[in-house]
Formats: structure tokens, sequence, C-alpha cells
């Protein structure tokens, strides 16, 4: 029943030169780009000195050069283990497990969390073809009989597949004997409930707590 | 609530009609294929941002046009709030008071109507799924949040159904999404239960003031997971959510084998069905065609009517050609009771002999696209 509204693309687009239209299709192939942004791109640096296109090729392939999982968080980084996993932490008993490189960098922008990180790149989605097998959890597994945990928090998104697979781990972790705890979703703060989605403020309401 | 102003351009063969509606009863008449249809749908696109007979949006359009633009002041309590729809082939854009509405959830529900059309007549005889689309929308209509977890109980049986179709179904997997699926669905059944509790002394009380006072018409749900349908009768004993909720739950733990081995999911409230029965027993299998068509009307009219009475919501009614579905003493006596029906009321007919209200708000003329308000 949900539709979107909004203008439909015009997909309707003169003919380019070859080269100039494969450099189109590359960008638009990418996350956030349509064939209106990809155009522009291609014309903005078709225009520009060779330099300014050496220097975005050199970094593009530099960063898929240099860039591996960190062997600890699974975090991209550039030496393993990275940056993060060789400092100590206040709480190095916490463990915070997320989907994304970008949601930790989120939760760490906090700085309301002091422990270990561990980034499982996905949610289970079966429908995408994502399985278990395709995520960080075996190395998150034997890096919690590894070590010595007393908390993981499971920091997923509040979206089916971010509830599925926090499902998941909670099986796979329970028998541990580790307490397992999932981030509260909700009003944001400052919000004003007659503005919030019908979603948020019932869920809200369904996980409300005592004073 | 009710619609003060309308404004139509180039949608279907309206090509500029501008109306000003009584809050009661409004009365189309005209030849077929003049327009008066079109002028429901208008209101129904109004309403749900989509046409009731148009399968695309282009089909609205009028013929050879670019856009159609529908526009309305719709009155609720004592708010104004003028209504916006443009259509073109590909997309719709939906404005309040002039202001774009970004998403379609945002938009729904300020308009609320009810349409009656010849063919819902057959719905007892219909496919399940359009008994549930059409179930589905009327718990929505009274509690907004059912619409979200419908949703996301249908997203996790994509995903499920996803795992189910692999070589090998990690079953650990399938117990994720059984539990996803065991709450999201029982939210789904208390509210459907809910609404059937609600909806069935309606049904029952319009159908014997206006088609007969000697027969029980209630609603039944048929849970897939369930051999007894529940009969949503006050009078007698009936199944309670708890026993409809477990068969569920049971159905679920006991069904993973047969369901591995079909790759589907089998049962569940999305597999689930709802029908009307006469006296006790199913109205598909025994009630007359003229029993069947009164009880799509009762229903309708039991769905404002619980509208009314529940949510304190006034839905405007939208009646297409209703004189060709009843015997004339039935007819007589629906008009009496949508007489006393508070709701605001359109009424195509192709004759206005066949109207028999007492206090008909206006009379409009519908001749070839133009709609022509008749001074009583």
């Amino acid at each position: 029943m949900r539709a979107r509204l909004g203008k439909a693309e015009n997909s309707e687009y003169p003919m380019q030169t070859k080269a100039l239209q494969d450099l189109i299709d590359a960008f638009a192939k990418l996350p956030g780009i349509g064939r209106k942004s990809a155009t522009r791109l291609a014309f903005y640096l078709v225009r520009q000195p060779e330099e300014v296109s050496q220097e975005l090729a050199d970094a593009i392939l530099s960063a898929k050069e240099r860039i591996r999982f960190c062997e600890t968080c699974q975090n991209l980084c550039e030496n393993s283990p990275c940056e993060r996993c060789s400092k100590p932490v206040r709480d190095e008993n916490v463990l915070c497990v997320v989907e994304s490189p970008q949601d930790l960098i989120a939760i760490e922008a906090t700085r309301e969390f002091h422990g270990r990180f561990h980034v499982l790149h996905g949610a289970i989605s079966p429908l995408e073809g994502i399985t278990p097998n395709d995520l960080k959890i075996r190395e998150l597994m034997a890096r919690l009989t590894e070590s010595s945990f007393t908390e993981i928090i499971l920091a997923m998104n509040p979206s089916i597949e971010g509830e599925a697979t926090a499902a998941y781990l909670k099986r796979l972790i329970e028998p541990l004997g580790i307490t397992l705890s999932r981030i509260a979703s909700g009003l944001p703060m400052g919000a004003q409930l007659e503005y919030a989605d019908k979603a948020t403020l019932g869920r809200s309401l369904l996980d409300r707590r005592t004073l | 609530m009710f619609i003060e102003t309308l404004e139509i351009e180039h949608f279907r063969n309206l090509s500029s009609v501008h109306l000003e509606f009584s809050k009661g009863f409004n009365v189309l008449y005209g030849a077929n294929a003049q327009g008066k249809s079109n002028l429901l749908e208008a209101i129904y696109t109004l309403s749900f941002l989509k046409g009731f007979r148009a399968d695309r949006l282009s089909d609205l359009i009028e013929f050879e046009g670019e856009r159609a633009r529908l526009s309305a002041v719709v009155c609720t309590g004592s708010s104004h709030t003028r209504l916006g729809v443009e259509l073109e082939a590909k997309c719709r854009h939906a404005y309040v008071d002039g202001v774009p509405c970004a998403r379609a959830r945002d938009y729904l529900g300020l308009l609320r109507s009810i349409l009656f059309v010849p063919m819902d007549v057959g719905f007892l005889q219909a496919a399940p799924a359009s008994r549930r689309t059409m179930l589905d929308r009327m718990v929505f209509t009274l509690k907004p949040s059912y619409l979200i977890d419908l949703e996301q109980y249908q997203k996790v049986c994509k995903q499920k159904s996803a795992v189910l179709r692999a070589e090998n179904p990690d079953e650990s997997l399938l117990d994720v999404y059984d539990a996803q699926l065991l709450q999201l669905g029982t939210r789904l059944l208390e509210a459907r239960y809910e609404y059937m509790v609600l909806l069935s002394p309606h049904v029952a009380r319009v159908f014997k003031a206006i088609f007969d006072s000697s027969c029980h018409c209630v609603p039944v749900y048929k849970s897939s997971s369930l051999f007894d349908p529940v009969v949503f009768d006050s009078d007698s004993g009936m199944i309670g959510l708890d026993v409809l909720i477990k068969s569920y739950r049971d159905a679920l733990e006991k069904g993973r084998s047969r369901e591995i081995a079909r790759q589907q999911i089998v049962l569940g409230p999305h597999r689930d069905d709802w029908s009307l029965s006469l006296d006790g027993r199913q109205a598909k299998f025994f009630a007359s065609q003229g029993q069947q068509r009164a009880m799509s009307l009762a229903m309708k009219i039991a769905e404002i009517e619980c509208l009314r009475v529940e949510a304190d919501i006034e839905p405007v009614f939208l009646l297409d050609d209703v004189s060709s579905e009843l015997d004339p003493v039935r007819h007589k006596r629906l008009f009496e009771y949508l007489n006393a029906l508070t709701a605001q009321t359109f009424l195509t007919t192709t004759s206005k002999e066949h109207v028999h209200l007492e206090s008909i708000g206006r009379i409009f003329r519908v001749e070839n696209g133009s709609i022509v308000h008749e001074q009583q």
C-alpha cells in the first residue's frame, strides 16, 4: 500500500561519444548517483586538466590496494590489527557489534561507548543472497571464545534484516553465557510526539520503561 | 468529513469541472458513458491516490492529455483542508494546502471515502487475496499501525521464502524468521480479530434493517491454521483470540518439514480468508444472488457505521449505480436507511426516478463530460 511520490526519471539522453558514455555509465553504477549526476561528473572531469583525473584514479586504486579487514574487529584498515584495536580502551570487556563501518563511526562519535567493536559488513538477507556465512560472524564467534567479554551490545539497525541478524546472533552467543543487550529504539531526543511517525511512536510505547 | 468543493481538470472525460456539493446527498444522473463514474473515481483518487477501475495512472488522464489535476476543499469538524492531486503518465504528486506531500503514507487518510461499485457484489465469490486486501484496508483505517505491521510481516515472509527456496535451508535461520513471523503475525491476528468483533454487530444490524429482518448475517474469519472458522456472532459462544493465536503458533512449529518440502510458507495470516455467514451457513454457498448483493452493500454500510461509532470518522460514501442491484422493496428500504445516515453521499444513477430520497441535497446532470447543478 505504501507508494512513493515523485517525478519519473527522464531516461532519454542524446547520444554521447563512446568514451564519455562509458564514463557516465561507470559513475551511474555508484550508489546515490543517478544519470544526471553521473553526466555532470563526467563532463566536469573531461574539462579539467589531466592531473585531476590522474589523482582521482590513483586515489581509487591505492585505496582498493591498501585497505583490508582488521583481523580483530573486521573494520576496514590499512594495517592489521587496526589502530583502534591496538590501543587500550576503558571498557575492555564490552563489545559492540555493528552492521557497517559507518555505523561504527556513528557510535564512536557519541563518545558514550568505550569498549571494543566488531563489524559484520552487512545484515542477514536471504532475499539479496546474504546468508550468515557472508558476514563476519565466524570471526565474531572465534573472537568471543578467545577474549573475555562480559557484555555484547547488538547494535544492528532496527530493520527486519537487522532484527533477524540480532536474533540469529542471540541464538549463537547465548550458550556462551555472556550478557547480551540490544540498542533501544524509539523517539529521538528532543523530538515532538505529534511529529513522530507511527511506527516509531508505536515501538516506543511497546518498549516503554517503568520510572 | 465532507467535500465542500471539487475542481477537476483533464481527468478521464472531465476536461474542466468546478462543483460545490451538499453536505448530505449528491445525486449524479445521466445516460451511460457520460462521466458519472468518472466523478466518483476523481473523489476516490483524491482519497487513495489511485483509481478504482484503472490499472495505470495514464488511464486516468484525459485522452491525449498530459496531466490531470484534482483539487478539493475537505471539511473535517471546523477545519478546512485543500487537497490536491496531480497525475502524470508515470507519477503523481499530492498536495495538502498547496504544500507537496513527500510520502503517500502522510497523505492517505486525509479524505476517507468508502466506495460501492456494482462489481463489489461478487466479493464473496472472488479470490481470497482480494478479500484479504479488503479486510486489511478496513483494519488499517481504524488502526493505522496495522499497515506497518503488515508491511513488516510481508518483508519477513519474503526473507523466509528465500531461505526455503535455498538448496539446504538453514534451520536456525528459519527459527529466527519464525520468531519474527509469530510476533508480527500475532499482532495482525489481534488487529483483525478486534476489528471483526467491532464490525460484526453493525453487519448484522444493517442487514436486518435494510434487506431481511429474519436473517442473521455476521462475518466469519477463516484461519489457514484452524479447521473451524471463527464466526463473529456475539449471541453464541465463539472461538477466542487465544485459540486463533495458539493454532498459528502450533502451525509454525509443526509446519517446518512441510514448508521445506514445498519450498514455501504454507500457513499464516497472509493465507487467511474471511467471509460472511447467513443464519449460521456459509453465504458463499447458500445465499442467493440477491442476498449476496445485499450482503456486499450491507458490508459497506456497516464499515461506515463502524468507522463513525468506533473512531468518530465520518467517511464520504461513493455509491456507483446501486439501483441496478436491488429489487424495488429493498431499494426503497436502502434509501430510507441512507436518509438516516449522516455521511456525505455521492450517488450515480441513470434515472432520477431511481432515487427515493426525502432530502436530496443537490442534483447534478452529467452529459458528455460536463456536470451541471440542477436547481430544484
